[in-house]
């Protein structure tokens, strides 16, 4: 992993070509890359309509550029849900913490509910 | 005895502070829950039965607190109670950065993604993946931030996580699909080595 960012480079030779030749065809029949990526995202939140799911899988089929792009977003959330209590644990902690006297006042409030740290132990 | 100490509940709280602070976007609103949270827990401290982390069952709570602070009154993140609510007013949409007017791809959508989409081998590699996740995050408008952690991370339905965002659901997949195409791209600047 390496860091500062960087622009990626542009796409093979052979996809630019065939943008060249079929993108204005494919922009027209909802076949673009663009409407593809569209669509690969919202088949995370709602089930495609057959008409998306057949373009989505038609472009699937025909473009390796973006065949890999529904997995990118499936180890996104992937990544994310698995640590889904990376907050509680701390890893992606923003540094903030609570005022100490905040901290005494629900100390108290705790103690009103029935219990001091005394009385735990 | 009781399964934990009130010592141990808040020794969570500054974990839980940083958590609800990051969803609700200000200090007393995030203060005031994680108090909710830890009252809550306490009362109810005889139903921890323990098969979970402390902290893991804790945030369950809090995750409830939030969508009932935002139910509420209908209450959005703050400072953005003025903000637009239709996707069409928040201004530059990232995919237009990212194809050109034919709907083709500027730049190549797969260099640098190996490390994103290879299953990470241990919780080190996975916990930088998270934390370059959450400093991408950390570049998206804050109701948008909010709507993307509720779904993808708190696992809200997309309504749910719309209404706690303040969006319509109708906005609610154009702006997830925004933000997704917004990290992605994040993530490949920063991850560059060749796929």
């Amino acid at each position: 992993m390496s860091c500062p960012a960087e622009t990626p480079p542009p796409p093979p030779r052979g996809y630019r070509f065939v943008q060249t030749m079929m993108g204005p065809l494919m922009k027209r029949l909802g076949l673009s890359c663009r409407e593809f990526a569209e669509l690969a995202s919202l088949r995370m939140d709602r089930p495609l309509t057959r008409s998306e799911a057949m373009r989505f899988r038609f472009h699937s089929l025909m473009c390796s550029v973006c065949r890999r792009l529904p997995g990118q977003f499936e180890a996104m959330r992937s990544v994310l849900r698995s640590c889904a209590v990376c907050d509680s644990q701390g890893i992606t902690s923003s540094g903030e913490i609570l005022d100490s006297a905040v901290k005494e006042r629900i100390l108290a409030s705790l103690g009103s509910f029935g219990g001091t740290r005394r009385e735990d132990e | 005895m009781t399964p934990f100490t009130s010592d141990q509940l808040m020794s969570e709280a500054d974990r839980l502070f940083a958590y609800a602070l990051k969803r609700v976007g200000d200090r007393h609103r995030a203060e005031d829950l994680v108090q909710d949270v830890l009252v809550a827990a306490w009362e109810g401290r005889e139903s921890f039965d323990g098969r979970s982390k402390l902290g893991t069952w804790l945030v369950g709570i809090m995750k409830f607190k939030i969508l009932d602070h935002y139910r509420a009154k209908k209450r959005t993140p703050t400072d953005l109670a003025s903000a637009p609510l239709d996707h069409e007013d928040w201004g530059d949409d990232p995919l237009d950065h990212l194809f050109d007017k034919q709907g083709a791809w500027k730049t190549d959508p797969n260099y640098g993604m190996k490390a994103v989409v290879e299953t990470p081998a241990n919780d080190a590699e996975r916990g930088d993946i998270m934390q370059l996740i959450h400093r991408c995050m950390e570049g998206l408008p804050e109701r948008l931030r909010l709507l993307f952690t509720m779904r993808e991370i708190d696992q809200l339905a997309v309504p749910e996580a719309a209404a706690a965002a303040g969006v319509t659901p109708g906005s609610a997949a154009v702006l997830l699909t925004r933000a997704r195409h917004q990290l992605r791209a994040c993530l490949q600047r920063h991850q560059i080595d060749p796929p």
